[in-house]
């Protein structure tokens, strides 16, 4: 990560536990650009962002959003963030007009002219009952909800789960555009790893309550590839060079961490370029065992 | 702050629009029957039940983590609630007020002492009933409100009935009260300020110090 580029959201150390878990995580999201929070279910992703929110209380760590420690000290500077949760939290007996009647009186900067403009954009009815609404159009309303006031943080929690691809495409698009300022960020929560692969600049893997790796997304599919080659030479590769080396129907198969000096040390074998979930599928994995073998 | 409470407003006007036409069925047949002071308990109750309706609504649609996100303090966010309740009772009350009147006037009587006791009293008895149940939302949710409403209402209906059955002389020595009616009335609604104000505070301690999920 540039450091250079000034962080809108720095979590160190922050350390929650639960009975049965523990959560150990290190984040951070640098202005302009989107940063993916990537892992199973429950991974730790949604507890890290209540956290960050200030929805509950670390045992230890530090968290600084937009410069400021406790959120619940300074809630007028929820105004700079915008939230979308994975569940719609409008009744919905309410319609997407009365929504923004709602919020205009809460939010100082709301922009009615900005939300019926996003409301458009997603093709989203202005006077139709939530509850008429599909799984789709309530993320898209939480969406344009999270951004009518013009925040410079956006916080997701799988905002794009229940959407069709080409709204999902709608939708990554609104964000990009969001971060071209250089000064906005987003931290996006998700598991569908096609999307981070479009949109996010920066990766973070979490599983079991630990980040992982936290990455430059071009450079962990430049530098991860997957190895393969025939089963009966999978013991010609080094232990180490490959992570969750197994056997398949095809041969073997393992994640490498240099593509390109795997494929010079292995000139018999095929080294393919790893996609985000193939990344994500070694490394949980690779974890998993690491910590069973403990 | 009003944003909430608008909210709370647009999701019950139209429950609150149909307890009204029930209580105005209801206003008639007791009233015919000479007894105003059931509608004014009545709307007393389903006042406090409205509101907890909007909690269960809070609840059900994640409203409360929400709310804990906007640009608000959570002193605030119960702050609104309360206020809700508050502008709840003055509706009811207006109700209240429009129904015993009209009564009067096709009636033909005049306010006697005791109806306005009753008047003043089952609104002040509905705010110190939610005075109890919203600590409870804050801490346990609405189901158990709901339930702390019951007991609040319930079990000094039920010792009333008891008394009324077994010592009805205790009851009828306990009601002479030999205050002014309006002392009486001042202390009541003073009783009742103070209850809501301890209860704001209880829950604004219950609702910083809890974790939302």
């Amino acid at each position: 990560m540039d450091i250079l580029q000034k962080n809108i959201l720095e979590v160190k150390d922050l350390a929650k536990d639960y009975p049965g878990f523990h959560l150990k995580m290190d984040l951070a999201v640098p202005a302009g650009s989107i940063m993916g929070l990537v892992g199973p279910n429950g991974a730790g992703k949604s507890t890290t962002l209540r956290l960050i929110l200030g929805l509950a209380h670390p045992d230890s760590g530090s968290i600084q959003v937009l410069g400021c420690s406790d959120l619940n000290k300074a809630p007028a500077l929820r105004e700079d963030i915008g939230v979308v949760f994975d569940e719609c939290s409008f009744p919905e007996m309410l319609d997407a007009a009365q929504i923004g009647k709602v919020l205009g009186k809460i939010h100082p900067r709301w922009d009615k002219a900005r939300y019926e403009q996003l409301l458009k954009r997603l093709e989203l009815p202005w006077g139709k009952k939530i509850k008429d609404f599909s799984r789709g159009m309530k993320m898209k309303l939480s969406i344009a909800a999270a951004m009518a006031h013009s925040p410079r943080l956006l916080l997701m929690d799988e905002p794009t789960s229940g959407l069709d691809p080409m709204v999902r495409g709608q939708v990554l698009e609104l964000f990009q555009e969001f971060i071209q300022d250089e000064e906005r960020g987003i931290l996006l929560s998700s598991h569908i790893t096609s999307d981070l692969e479009k949109v996010a600049d920066y990766i973070t893997f979490v599983d079991r309550g630990r980040a992982l790796l936290t990455e430059e997304k071009d450079t962990l599919v430049e530098v991860y590839g997957v190895l393969k080659g025939p089963a009966a030479r999978m013991g010609e590769v080094e232990p180490g060079d490959a992570i969750g080396l197994t056997q398949t129907k095809h041969g073997f198969e393992g994640l490498v961490r240099d593509k390109a000096a795997m494929a010079r040390k292995y000139p018999d074998f095929l080294v393919d370029r790893a996609n985000l979930e193939e990344v994500i599928l070694y490394l949980v994995r690779e974890n998993r065992e690491g910590s069973e073998e403990k | 702050m009003t944003g909430l409470v608008l909210k709370d407003f647009m999701l019950m006007k139209k429950n609150a629009l149909y307890i009204a036409v029930v209580m105005l069925f209801f206003a008639g047949i007791y009233g015919s029957m000479g007894s105003d002071s059931f509608v004014s308990f009545f709307v007393s109750v389903m006042v406090v039940s409205i509101l907890i309706s909007t909690m269960s609504y809070d609840e059900f649609y994640h409203w409360e983590r929400y709310a804990a996100v906007l640009p608000l303090s959570r002193r605030q966010i119960v702050g609104a609630k309360y206020l809700t309740a508050l502008l709840f009772f003055a509706i009811g009350g207006l109700y209240t007020m429009a129904i015993d009147g009209a009564s009067l006037l096709l009636r033909g009587g005049s306010l006697s002492g005791e109806a306005l006791l009753v008047m003043v009293l089952a609104p002040l008895t509905g705010m110190v009933g939610a005075a109890v149940t919203l600590p409870f939302y804050y801490r346990f949710g609405a189901q158990r409100s709901r339930t702390a409403m019951l007991v609040f209402y319930g079990v000094p209906s039920l010792l009333v009935v008891v008394v009324a059955r077994f010592a009805p002389g205790l009851l009828k020595g306990g009601l002479e009260v030999s205050l002014t009616l309006g002392g009486f009335l001042a202390g009541c609604a003073l009783f009742t300020a103070v209850a809501l104000g301890l209860s704001f505070l209880l829950s604004v301690r219950i609702l910083e110090k809890k974790e939302i999920k």
